[in-house]
């Protein structure tokens, strides 16, 4: 190497400054150009404060680190447009302390066309959540005289009037936490799905 | 997705009880017969179980259903239910878990007079209006428990 680390970091810190952040984001913490303190450090008039913090730059979606930018970048901007009421990222997100687990007992009216004049509403077991963004869907499963139905509804589809939970599967309101993502195996209990199926019946009373 | 061999249950009082696919029929609004049936569509089936049938002599008073048809015999069915999820027009996915049908007489009207469970309602949302009022299964989901 001819030029010495000195040199090179003058350099590229030079083309820092000239504002091409994103490409070289991680040589931020090298800038010389400190931005002006914007709230004055109350304790001390020659401490250098934080300005207050900077908008996000808009990201490189053309050359994302690890490659995740850009679907992150469009997921966010079609849950503007589709959910309004914050579905994906509270009940239907992986970790949020409020979200439904399988085994759960819920409701959900939708409208009949896209007119959206009738409902017709559908009350399951949840058999698990299929996370993919703006394509997120649930399945409720039920057994209608005697024969069992599924049913996989969209999460964001704006002929979806409401969700409602009516029984979580969190061991603490009555339904047992199952301890798995999906539970395709109540199909085969009829038993363990009557007994969960039951909470139903206590709610619409 | 009903096709060759494929076994569904029937849920008329016609006197059947599990129906064998052998033949689907065409059906006007697809180009192309994929040679499976969904709901809604026609085929042509082979009664593989049905329920005894009573002796002449039988005591007691005739129940209404009497037997109508006979193990081995062929008849036209419609297909009510599936086990394969059916996509609905509001972007659902919706499957039973067994396959059902109705059976029909060669003229398309069915031969049993109840329908016992619930069928699709995939049968009213038929193209040609074939599902609506008056169309050609008006019957059956008047007939059916619960449409659903």
């Amino acid at each position: 190497m001819a030029s010495t680390p000195s040199t090179a970091m003058t350099a590229l810190r030079s083309v820092v400054k000239a504002g091409e952040t994103s490409k070289m984001g991680f040589l931020r913490t090298f800038s010389r150009s400190a931005p002006a303190p914007q709230t004055p450090y109350p304790f001390s008039s020659t401490a250098l404060s934080k300005s207050s913090p900077t908008p996000n730059p808009t990201p490189n979606l053309l050359s994302p680190r690890k490659g995740a930018g850009l679907i992150n970048h469009i997921n966010e901007q079609l849950r503007e447009t589709y959910d309004a009421k914050s579905l994906t990222t509270t009940l239907f997100s992986r970790r949020h302390k409020n979200r439904i687990l399988a085994g759960s007992v819920m409701t959900v009216t939708s409208y009949t066309s896209s007119a959206r004049t009738t409902t017709s509403t559908f009350s399951g077991v949840l058999m698990g959540v299929r996370r993919r963004g703006i394509d997120t869907a649930f399945r409720l499963r039920n057994v209608i005289a005697k024969v069992g139905m599924e049913v996989d509804f969209k999460v964001l589809s704006p002929l979806i009037k409401e969700i409602k939970v009516i029984k979580r599967a969190d061991g603490k309101s009555g339904l047992k936490n199952l301890g798995r993502a999906k539970v395709g195996y109540l199909r085969e209990r009829p038993g363990a799905m009557s007994q969960i199926a039951s909470a139903l019946k206590t709610a619409a009373k | 997705m009903i096709g060759l061999k494929g076994r569904l249950n029937v849920i008329d009082n016609s006197g059947a009880l599990i129906a064998e696919c052998i033949n689907v029929l065409k059906v006007k609004t697809k180009k192309k017969s994929t040679g499976f049936a969904t709901v809604g569509d026609e085929i042509v089936c082979v009664i593989n179980k049905a329920r005894p049938a009573l002796r002449a002599e039988s005591i007691g008073p005739t129940t209404g259903n009497i037997q109508k048809v006979r193990r081995g015999d062929i008849r036209r069915a419609v297909v009510v239910r599936t086990r394969k999820s059916e996509l609905r027009p509001d972007g659902r996915y919706v499957n039973f878990d067994d396959s059902a049908c109705v059976l029909l007489n060669p003229k398309g009207e069915m031969i049993g007079t109840r329908v016992n469970g619930i069928v699709s309602s995939a049968l009213r949302d038929l193209p040609g209006g074939a599902g609506g009022p008056g169309g050609r299964w008006s019957k059956v989901l008047a007939l059916a428990t619960k449409v659903v």
